[in-house]
């Protein structure tokens, strides 16, 4: 019987037409049936995404952490300018410092070597964002205290935890990113740190040392590599993201995309070298070829 | 999983058998294992049923315990 020329179809219809069973059977298989060929599956149809963000990584701040060695793109400090984006949602009840994420030039965990890092740290005594480029153990470093940048931040001065999440989305996260442009002679001009979609421009202190080429070779989320279980974050983390160029406000408010999480590789993969996603059981997706050898040491990935 | 904060003496009874990473405190004196909640550790200072218990007594503002475990600048 010919299929009707208007009106619901179901896949039962077009199995019918075929003379087909209707077990185990695809858009594809009934298409080539038909004697049509490639686009025809539903993957394929124009516009079609199959991205859904379905995990976030948790560490539990005592002693857990995801590492892995990090290469090609090695200098950070004087080599450029680059962007890192991530979600995080606090989990902390009395506030304590977090190491967030963090650079070492040393590719041993533990190695207690601090001359050369990069790294963005929650320090709860100053309720303050510190993102540091620290080379030849000279520190470059912009610091922004999360009460001063009340209205972006939400974070009151009683510090950052799961009481004073501060401007979050309906599952308690925010997007903090960091911008970095080695071209500027001042901290305070070279780096810029967002808290969702806006910029938290009130500056609490800055070091603008001297800076020298620095050979990232380890890349540490939710801890630091040299001390790896003296600094822990008790956070949620999700859709880390490393780009090598300096983003704009605009392209920083896009990935923000009103608080929704969302792949960066899904809304600007321009100069995307890193994309950290998380899957079931411990598993990362990772784009880009920078990030390697990785491991999740204690943590673990948990579904929405 | 469960948190056991116990001696330096005590965690080399345990070393064998960790899974996770300890937690020393910045002189070594003391160690916070996590361990499952089966593994039976029977000298302890303290046990933690979860991060939340072990982290908020660790950082409690009001003691001066956090010095033990995190240092103030971190570089």
């Amino acid at each position: 019987m010919p299929l009707q020329s208007s009106g619901q179809i179901t896949m039962q219809d077009i199995a019918n037409e075929q003379g087909v069973t209707l077990s185990n059977v695809s858009l594809r298989s009934m298409s080539n049936t038909a004697g049509f060929a490639i686009p025809d599956a539903i993957s394929e149809f124009y516009g079609y995404s199959s991205y859904s963000n379905d995990y976030f990584y948790r560490n539990d701040g005592v002693n857990d952490y995801v590492s892995g060695t990090w290469s090609i793109l090695t200098n950070l400090s004087t080599g450029g300018g680059w962007t890192i984006r991530f979600w995080v949602r606090q989990n902390q009840t009395t506030a304590s410092s977090d190491q967030l994420w963090d650079f070492n030039a040393n590719t041993t965990i533990n190695s207690g070597n601090t001359a050369n890092r990069v790294f963005l740290q929650y320090n709860s005594s100053l309720n303050r964002f510190i993102a540091r480029i620290r080379s030849n153990s000279v520190n470059f470093d912009k610091q922004v205290a999360l009460h001063d940048n009340l209205t972006a931040t939400g974070v009151s001065s009683s510090g950052w935890t799961t009481s004073n999440r501060g401007n979050v989305n309906g599952d308690g996260f925010c997007m903090v990113t960091v911008t970095y442009d080695s071209s500027e002679s001042t901290a305070a001009n070279a780096i810029k740190i967002y808290w969702n979609a806006s910029e938290l421009t009130s500056s609490a202190a800055t070091a603008s040392g001297t800076r020298t080429a620095m050979t990232a070779a380890r890349l540490t989320l939710g801890a630091s590599a040299h001390n790896i279980t003296g600094g822990n974050s008790q956070v949620d983390i999700d859709e880390w993201a490393f780009y090598s160029g300096v983003l704009t406000s605009t392209q920083v408010s896009a990935l923000y995309n009103s608080g929704v999480i969302v792949d960066a590789k899904n809304i600007n993969s321009t100069n995307l070298e890193t994309s950290i996603r998380f899957g079931a059981s411990n598993a990362l997706d990772i784009y880009g070829p920078l990030f390697t050898n990785t491991t999740v040491s204690g943590g673990s990935t948990i579904a929405y | 999983m469960k948190y056991y904060l116990i001696t330096s003496e005590e965690y080399v009874n345990h070393t064998a058998n960790l899974t996770q990473l300890p937690a020393p405190t910045l002189d070594k004196s003391k160690y916070v294992i996590e361990v499952e909640d089966d593994y039976v550790v029977s000298e302890y200072i303290s046990v933690f049923n979860t991060p939340n218990e072990l982290n908020d007594w660790r950082f409690d503002p009001e003691t001066e315990e956090w010095r033990n475990w995190i240092i103030e600048e971190d570089y």
